[in-house]
């Protein structure tokens, strides 16, 4: 029986109807309905979420603050770090502090890219072509070496191998890890165990989630 | 002029403690040595000191000067010091060096010799008139002191000899009391000896000019594998390791990786350097490889604290900084950093990088950053967005006058066309709307 059980409760197995999803690892979100729709209670620590985005500053990192504070004095104790590969503007350290995150386990990973530097993008999230050969490496690096809590990427373009490549290496090594995505993606077939796109919405944090897929869920929308 | 009040002190109030001398001390004689001309440079000296080496085990050395030689436990095999001194000369010849040499039985008191005369003080009793006759400016004090000593009438060290030692080291200070009483003996003088820098090195030829990634990794692994061996055995780590590939047409191509802490494990040290040779885009083909370390450094475990791990965790041995090394072996050391935020009022001084060490931020404590601020700052504030209308009453951040960064500003929260909200500011002085930030 013991082998029947560590089966199902195997990441790569899926179940119809959303059985066993409740043991899912997770992260409390910190905006209630969405906890209690999301298989295990929040965001899925095991396996890859893409946020698709359209424009930078609509709150697609306020909606991961709560998670992410927590998520930041959980790594000071086990020394693991929460990666940024290629974030668009810089993060800024005292806003990050005043939402409670601890900056000691934050770690900047800025790849080069063709033509511009990541630093000096463009403000309205404009939008270069071409793959991201060095950021899909460091994302996989930064899952595979087990010293990473959480990975947080910017990534244009990828194919589904790559996704695939980074959804069992999250799975295997439990890293939240979270792949920003131009709007453009979202047609794009996927692994990912969630995929939503992020829009202005109407409630009290002004943000409103579509939800795409969720794994053992329905999709639907909430404003939060 | 009233006396200011200071509590008298007694003349007798800062004895010399009289220090438990150890033979070899209370019998040592110093050879202090000079190089005269333009100072040397820091190889030449390093240098010279190996050779001094064959005639002393300890040997000091003083950086753009010279040396400094303990030689009384040489006397005998060189037969006197004569002998040492004239194997010294005919190296320095050979060197083509012109040096001065004094002897003392104090290593400040020959350092301050050997810059105005060559003599030879063999025991103490002759040390204070030696060094009395000295001026000021064989010692190493700075010009602000001696030029008060100067003006309170005082020409030599024998002047300041002569001094009640309370109201010297209340005038002039206790490390200048400390440093005559060393010069003379009565308290210790401990100097380090100079160590010649170990490191470690492999060269590899290839039988062949040769391009292949896969032989170039095969053989790293192996060298890193003997370093981790030598490493070990040896009880040392290291900080930097130089990879240097050899061209038969070119000139080598070198890079260098520096690691957060030092290692001495061979994943450590071979993972930054496959990912740096994967991107290094050689060239040339080439006909040899070379692997050389910076000096070896005592190892030192990394205990974690009594109650700060717990067993599961204290067992997983992945070590914090692997990945960091990893990331940049492949893009550099500047392009992977730790955060930090400033106690400043401008925001785009208000945070700052941590290269060297990613972790060494501040913890969170008592001080509260500031409220208000975006998620995400632009590294350069953006010129020429107008709002149409600014919906919030504005910031004022106004600061630095001080520091010629004078900053005077509005800062706004501005919803824009797509619904993201922006933290845009109205310079007061050229009425110019700026975009700062994104609330992301």
């Amino acid at each position: 029986m013991a082998g029947v059980e560590e089966l199902l409760s195997h990441p790569l197995l899926w179940r119809g109807q959303g059985a066993g999803l409740a043991d899912t690892p997770a992260i409390a979100t910190g905006f209630d309905a969405l906890d209690r729709y999301l298989p295990g209670g929040g965001w899925p620590l095991a396996g890859i979420s893409e946020i698709f985005v359209e424009h930078y500053g609509l709150g697609e990192l306020r909606v991961l603050m709560p998670a992410l504070a927590a998520l930041s004095r959980r790594a000071v104790e086990s020394r693991q770090w929460i990666v940024w590969i290629a974030p668009p503007f810089v993060p800024y350290a005292p806003a990050l502090a005043h939402h409670g995150v601890d900056l000691r386990r934050i770690l900047l990973v800025h790849p080069p890219r063709k033509g511009s530097d990541p630093l000096g993008s463009d403000p309205k999230g404009g939008r270069q072509k071409g793959s991201d050969p060095d950021a899909l490496w460091a994302v996989e690096q930064a899952i595979r070496s087990q010293s990473s809590a959480a990975t947080f990427a910017w990534v244009r373009e990828a194919d589904v191998t790559a996704l695939r490549r980074l959804q069992l290496g999250a799975e295997a090594h439990r890293c939240w890890t979270v792949l920003f995505r131009p709007p453009e993606a979202i047609g794009q077939g996927s692994p990912a165990a969630l995929r939503f796109r992020l829009l202005p919405g109407g409630g009290p944090a002004g943000i409103r989630i579509d939800i795409q897929k969720c794994r053992g869920r329905k999709p639907r929308s909430f404003l939060l | 002029m009233a006396a200011l009040p200071h509590p008298a002190l007694p003349a007798d109030s800062l004895p010399i403690e009289q220090p438990k001398t150890r033979y070899r001390r209370a019998r040592a004689l110093w050879l202090a040595l000079e190089v005269l001309g333009p100072p040397p440079d820091p190889a030449a000296l390093e240098s010279l000191a190996c050779f001094a080496q064959s005639l002393t085990p300890i040997v000091v050395l003083r950086p753009r000067e010279g040396l400094l030689l303990e030689v009384r436990g040489s006397l005998k095999i060189f037969s006197g010091l004569a002998g040492i001194k004239e194997r010294l000369s005919v190296e320095l010849a050979r060197r083509g060096l012109n040096c001065r040499v004094a002897t003392a039985p104090t290593p400040l008191a020959a350092s301050w010799l050997v810059r105005y005369e060559s003599v030879d003080i063999a025991d103490e009793g002759a040390l204070a008139g030696a060094i009395g006759r000295l001026p000021l400016a064989a010692t190493d004090w700075p010009e602000e002191v001696q030029l008060m000593l100067r003006q309170m009438g005082l020409a030599s060290i024998a002047d300041c000899l002569r001094l009640p030692r309370a109201g010297f080291a209340r005038r002039v200070g206790r490390e200048r009391l400390d440093e005559l009483d060393r010069a003379l003996g009565k308290k210790p003088d401990f100097r380090e000896a100079y160590q010649a820098p170990q490191t470690l090195c492999r060269v590899v030829e290839f039988a062949t000019e040769t391009i292949d990634q896969a032989a170039f990794v095969g053989t790293l692994s192996d060298i890193a594998a003997s370093f981790e061996q030598t490493l070990r055995q040896h009880q040392m780590q290291v900080r930097e390791v130089t990879l240097a590939f050899r061209h038969l047409r070119a000139e080598a191509t070198r890079t260098r990786i520096r690691f957060v802490d030092p290692v001495h494990a061979r994943e450590r040290i071979l993972d930054p350097l496959l990912a740096r040779i994967e991107r290094l885009g050689l060239c040339e083909p080439a006909i040899a490889l070379s692997l050389t370390t910076s000096r070896l450094l005592p190892l030192e475990a990394d205990v974690p604290g009594l109650l700060s791990l717990s067993n599961a965790q204290a067992a997983r041995t992945v070590p914090e900084y692997a990945l960091v090394e990893c990331l940049r072996g492949r893009f550099g050391t500047r392009r992977v950093h730790g955060i930090d935020w400033v106690a400043e009022h401008r925001p785009e001084r208000a945070w700052r990088r941590w290269i060297d060490r990613p972790n060494a931020g501040t913890q969170p404590g008592p001080a509260c950053p500031p409220h208000g601020r975006p998620l995400w700052l632009l590294p350069q504030p953006e010129r020429g967005l107008t709002p149409f209308s600014p919906p919030f009453s504005p910031e004022r951040i106004e600061s630095g006058w001080w520091d010629g960064f004078d900053v005077r500003r509005d800062y706004h929260v501005v919803v824009g066309a797509a619904g993201e909200r922006l933290w845009l500011y109205r310079d007061c002085l050229t009425q110019e709307w700026y975009l700062h930030g994104l609330f992301g």
